[in-house]
């Protein structure tokens, strides 16, 4: 007997280029995560994964309402980040990529996602750097395109080795009549992608700004957005705000609501 | 054209150009020659290229060994400029011993946040003119000079700061230790974005080079700047690209500021009309600012019955919506 908690004890890479990143609420969640599952109760036991499997008689020990504190370390302790203030010290990290996942895979961790929020951020710095890049023969000016193909030629080349997900955030930065948020996500060559030949013909909700090089890149993408609030019965709770998740990348039909509580997102509808 | 060349000149960090000085035998003449000859002259040609491909063309030099070896050399030059990467139990450990919670000056809000200003953050403060926004950020900033024992910079762009006023807002009687706190409070006049970006890095460099003899006493805790929109709006007219890449690199610098200091950030921002029926408003300096704040907060003012509220329109660990009555303080004790 154990608790399945799901998950699959990989480590997340966390580039972040926002600066915005707030390590307490990602301890909020994975504790709350913990304290459900504990809450959940004991799983068939032979479904877990063997690093998932707490013995019977530790987790008896605990109380109901407590959580594995030890777990939760180890969890906390796989989520790598790092912050980037500017696009060359993005090249620079993306750069140094491979030789820090093989220095982590020799300890025995895999990584799972490399996570960037998000990649418009230096959009606008880069195109003034376009303006004012000076085109000599032969050099590559440090423009927006340049910046832009070298990242996705990094990330190629990581994901031609790596078995990993990469995961990328992306903000709208012109006034829209929808505000709205990106997901974009992309498989490495390991995982089995379904060609979807189809596309409609729709208008995009949002304005594209990322060059072509990027979006040849991706091939997922989600957009979210914020929907009329939702009355929250089981809490009680006055209103939360909702917010909707459609796939436009394969392109699905059905749109996802979900709201945001303690625990992360939780999809209503 | 020349507007375009003084932002080039003023803030040389936008537009990197950092070049290391190579000592290594390894990167000698015939190193540097080959790089050039393939369009790399600075560590930010190498950052554009791929690597693997200039090592192919390395291969069919005569000397290719020593060239792949520089090749080596130079990612570990730019593996050594890269931050190091630090897990979640280590982030958790900075935020707990250095980026501590710093009072509001008001209950009421300090209970809306949980705690107050957190250090390490940017904190914005939106609403429409004669709200008391510059209240609220004189408040806070006796709030911290007193009950933080910090310093306080506050850069003024519309010749509203009070010295009085904040005096005011302490609450001792006591005068010698009134003088004490008002000294730890810094108030400069900056008219322009240029002004306001060169008082940054200044400032950074001047935190840099400080010793820290005795950490905690009389570190700088707050920096306030209000109002931000009131030195960005000028900049921001038309679709180029200039103004907003100013922005950002306002934006970004605030950002570095707080975290590498341990310093919170608040500034002000005012509100425009945010179109359709109702007479709506929206906070000011459009769509990309938006991602430059953590915290995001709403004032809002009754002139009839001299009501306050504050609400959060958004914070990186709590949801967004809730709101608070703020006490206003009258002028007179």
């Amino acid at each position: 007997f154990g608790i399945h908690y799901g998950g699959l004890g990989k480590l997340v890479l966390f580039l972040d280029l926002d600066c915005r990143f707030d390590v307490l609420r990602l301890s909020q969640m994975l504790k709350h995560r913990l304290l459900q599952a504990n809450r959940l109760g004991n799983g068939a036991w032979w479904q877990l994964e063997e690093s998932n499997v707490r013995n019977f008689r530790a987790a008896h020990e605990k109380s109901n309402t407590a959580f594995d504190e030890e777990l939760y370390v180890s969890c906390m302790k796989r989520f790598l980040y790092v912050r980037c203030y500017d696009s060359l010290e993005l090249l620079s990290c993306l750069k140094t990529l491979d030789y820090r996942i093989r220095q982590q895979e020799s300890c025995g961790s895999q990584v799972g996602v490399l996570m960037i929020d998000s990649i418009g951020a230096f959009h606008w710095t880069d195109r003034l750097s376009s303006l004012l890049a000076l085109e000599t023969q032969n050099r590559k000016s440090l423009s927006l395109t340049n910046v832009v193909e070298t990242i996705v030629q990094e990330m190629k080349k990581l994901l031609q080795v790596h078995s990993l997900v990469v995961i990328a955030t992306k903000a709208t930065i012109y006034e829209e009549k929808y505000p709205t948020n990106e997901n974009n996500r992309k498989f490495s060559s390991n995982d089995d992608l379904s060609g979807n030949v189809a596309s409609k013909a729709q208008q995009p909700p949002f304005r594209e700004f990322m060059p072509s090089s990027w979006q040849a890149f991706v091939t997922h993408k989600l957009i979210t957005r914020k929907s009329a609030d939702h009355q929250s019965l089981q809490t009680g709770q006055k209103s939360l705000s909702a917010y909707s998740l459609e796939w436009l990348q394969p392109q699905l039909s059905s749109i996802d609501q979900f709201i945001v509580d303690d625990s992360g997102i939780v999809i209503v509808s | 054209m020349i507007v375009v060349l003084s932002i080039f000149h003023n803030i040389p960090s936008l537009v990197g150009c950092r070049f290391v000085r190579l000592e290594n035998p390894i990167i000698d003449a015939s190193f540097r020659y080959f790089c050039a000859s393939h369009g790399i002259v600075t560590v930010e040609d190498f950052l554009l290229h791929d690597v693997e491909v200039l090592a192919a063309f390395a291969d069919r030099q005569t000397n290719s060994d020593r060239l792949k070896e520089g090749i080596t050399v130079m990612l570990s030059l730019v593996e050594r400029q890269c931050r190091p990467w630090l897990n979640g139990m280590e982030l958790l450990e900075d935020l707990q011993r250095n980026k501590q919670n710093l009072s509001t000056g008001d209950r009421g809000t300090d209970s809306l946040l949980k705690g107050g200003f957190r250090e390490g953050q940017v904190t914005e403060l939106v609403g429409p003119s004669s709200s008391g926004k510059t209240q609220f950020c004189m408040q806070a900033a006796a709030s911290v000079a007193e009950k933080h024992a910090g310093r306080v910079l506050y850069l003024d762009t519309g010749n509203s700061f009070s010295a009085r006023r904040i005096a005011q807002f302490g609450s001792s009687s006591d005068t010698s230790l009134e003088q004490k706190v008002m000294s730890r409070i810094s108030c400069h006049t900056v008219y322009d974005i240029y002004t306001m970006l060169e008082t940054l890095q200044g400032l950074d460099v001047t935190l840099r080079s400080q010793v820290q003899t005795n950490v905690n006493e009389h570190r700088l805790r707050l920096l306030v700047v209000d109002s931000i929109s009131s030195l960005i709006t000028p900049i921001l007219g038309g679709s180029g690209s200039q103004g907003r890449a100013l922005m950002v690199a306002v934006g970004y610098m605030l950002k570095k500021l707080a975290h590498e200091h341990s310093i919170a950030i608040l500034v002000t921002n005012h509100t425009v009309s945010a179109g359709g029926e109702g007479g709506k408003t929206k906070p000011a300096l459009g769509e990309t600012w938006k991602s430059i704040p953590h915290v995001r907060l709403m004032l809002s003012h009754d002139h009839k019955n001299s009501n306050s509220t504050i609400s959060i329109l958004k914070h990186t660990s709590m949801p967004s919506g809730q709101t608070m009555r703020i006490t206003t303080r009258k002028d007179n004790r």
